[in-house]
């Protein structure tokens, strides 16, 4: 109970920044910085100091794009590949948070489970890959296990980390106030770990998609992973880049899903 | 004194807390009663074990030996007859004032719509009315202070303990916010247990303050202040209050000095 209140000033409901401010701050310094770099990029491709085989201009990728975006296999290889990166972002979170739980409720449990977690975590799972090929096959489940063993460990640890943080002043409190185990669970460790927990599912997010892509990599029929490297086996470098220019347009909007659903969940955060 | 009048009683209460530099005697051999109605304060230095026997009566820490009752049984985290307030405003960010407010009644599985007409009330009586709705971020340290003062009122607990409540906020706030406490006491013929280590504000608010003194931590002197009607900011100005601030500060100076050169 040493913590001071610092401020006795009410604060305002909501600090709501002017969307000009926003757009000063937020928006343009990363703008101009990737447009200089493209600038840069597609003089280097005009003056030739680029070679168009092997680096395409961005003005190319941006046609190989376009081109893609009006093609049905391609959206049939990014339907794949979400579902890949979903599905195994589901299972991965899942088990991750049903472990974490066990591990952060039970002392027994953590000992137990806890080493394990983190060998796992150290052995190169990339590497298991042509294994789950061998295991589960050369279609869509291969790459949803690899996707949820890479996406895993975060959410292991955030659920972790999350049930740790409880103040210890709130669980006095609510010991005081007669709350059941279940009801501190409930009530008090669940919504204090969420913050924590979402800084773990954001991160697993973006995983699960490098799971799903390397597995498509190692052996794959239909997905993003496969389009990529046919059309560097046909020499189609600028289709290449575009379908990787794709890949992190989706990977962006996955973010931008669990960035939105932080905020609108977790709406207290930073607000303490 | 004789026996069994008290409400509150402790007798002969020893607890020690281990630590790395070896034993801390937090309490030796306290014997304490407290009368139904009474406001006691328990005043001293940090380390002299006020905040232990508060959380001893609050059941949330268990006295080594002695015995303690709270009206005849040993107190017990989560009994409905004892609310305790701390120091650092315990308010859950996820939740609006009048859902923190309720929150110890809803813990009890009170009836919904009583509690919420008693939170309502009481937050109203704290003078937040209008702030129901309001998260806590949007509050002041005082304003905080106000809605942990209502959360702890919302099960009407005949005993309400109080751990160095407004230590945080600044002393403007404090007095306003003392004078609330006093008043709140009187309404509702409470008994109230308060710890602190500011003097003046014990005996502003006490009809008993305790002083006691460290290592160990141990009663030194009861003083009474007698309490002619209510205890407005009329009395601070008294005779009587500076008197009784002077007699509590002499008692706790004795062992002051033997503390300070240690």
């Amino acid at each position: 109970m040493s913590d001071t209140i610092k401020d006795t000033k009410p604060r305002p409901a909501f600090g709501k920044i002017s969307f000009r401010n926003r757009f000063v701050n937020v928006f343009l310094p990363p703008t101009v910085l990737v447009a200089l770099i493209l600038v840069l990029w597609e003089l280097g491709s005009i003056t030739g100091i680029l070679n168009p085989i092997i680096v395409p201009s961005p003005i190319a990728v941006v046609q190989a794009l376009a081109d893609l975006s009006t093609q049905a296999f391609f959206w049939d290889a990014a339907s794949v590949t979400m579902r890949e990166t979903i599905y195994g972002f589901l299972i991965g979170a899942s088990i991750a948070w049903i472990l974490g739980t066990l591990m952060g409720l039970s002392d027994r449990t953590r000992a137990a489970l806890y080493p394990v977690t983190v060998g796992f975590q150290i052995m190169p799972r990339v590497a298991l890959a042509p294994l789950f090929l061998v295991w589960f096959g050369f279609g869509i489940e291969s790459k949803v296990v690899m996707a949820a063993t890479i996406c895993f460990f975060p959410v292991v640890l955030s659920v972790l980390v999350g049930l740790e943080t409880v103040d210890q002043d709130y669980k006095t409190f609510f010991r005081s106030i007669g709350s059941s185990r279940w009801d501190e669970y409930r009530k008090l460790v669940v919504p204090s770990s969420l913050p924590v927990l979402f800084s773990g599912l954001k991160n697993a997010i973006t995983l699960a998609l490098i799971g799903a892509i390397v597995a498509e990599f190692v052996g794959a029929s239909e997905g993003m992973g496969v389009l990529i490297k046919k059309f560097n086996f046909q020499l189609e470098v600028a289709y290449g880049f575009a379908t990787i220019v794709a890949l992190m347009l989706f990977g962006l909007i996955l973010y931008w899903i669990f960035e939105f659903l932080d905020n609108r969940i977790v709406f207290w955060r930073s607000r303490k | 004194m004789q026996e069994s009048v008290g409400f509150l009683q402790m007798q002969g209460v020893v607890k020690r807390y281990e630590t790395k530099d070896g034993d801390v005697h937090a309490l030796n051999e306290v014997d304490l009663e407290i009368n139904q109605g009474e406001f006691v304060a328990l005043v001293g230095p940090s380390g002299c074990g006020k905040s232990t026997l508060l959380h001893i009566l609050a059941g949330l820490v268990t006295e080594d030996q002695g015995t303690v009752s709270v009206w005849g049984t040993p107190p017990k985290a989560g009994r409905t007859d004892i609310s305790i307030m701390f120091q650092r405003a315990v308010l859950l960010p996820w939740r609006t004032v009048l859902q923190n407010t309720v929150l110890p009644a809803e813990m009890r599985k009170l009836p919904k719509q009583e509690s919420f007409a008693r939170a309502r009330e009481l937050l109203t009586l704290v003078g937040l009315e209008g702030f129901e709705n309001k998260h806590v971020w949007e509050l002041s340290g005082g304003m905080r202070q106000r809605v942990s003062l209502a959360q702890t009122l919302v099960l009407n607990s005949p005993l309400i303990l109080m751990d160095e409540p407004f230590s945080a906020v600044d002393e403007f706030t404090r007095e306003r916010l003392n004078i609330e406490v006093a008043r709140m006491h009187q309404l509702a013929n409470r008994t109230s247990v308060y710890v602190t280590h500011n003097i003046q504000e014990a005996v502003f608010l006490a009809d008993r303050v305790v002083a006691m003194k460290s290592r160990p931590g141990e009663i030194i002197e009861i003083i009474d202040v007698p309490r002619n009607g209510e205890r407005g900011l009329d009395f601070i100005e008294s005779d009587l209050f500076n008197q009784k601030v002077a007699q509590v500060r002499y008692a706790l100076s004795s062992f002051m000095e033997e503390d300070s050169i240690k």
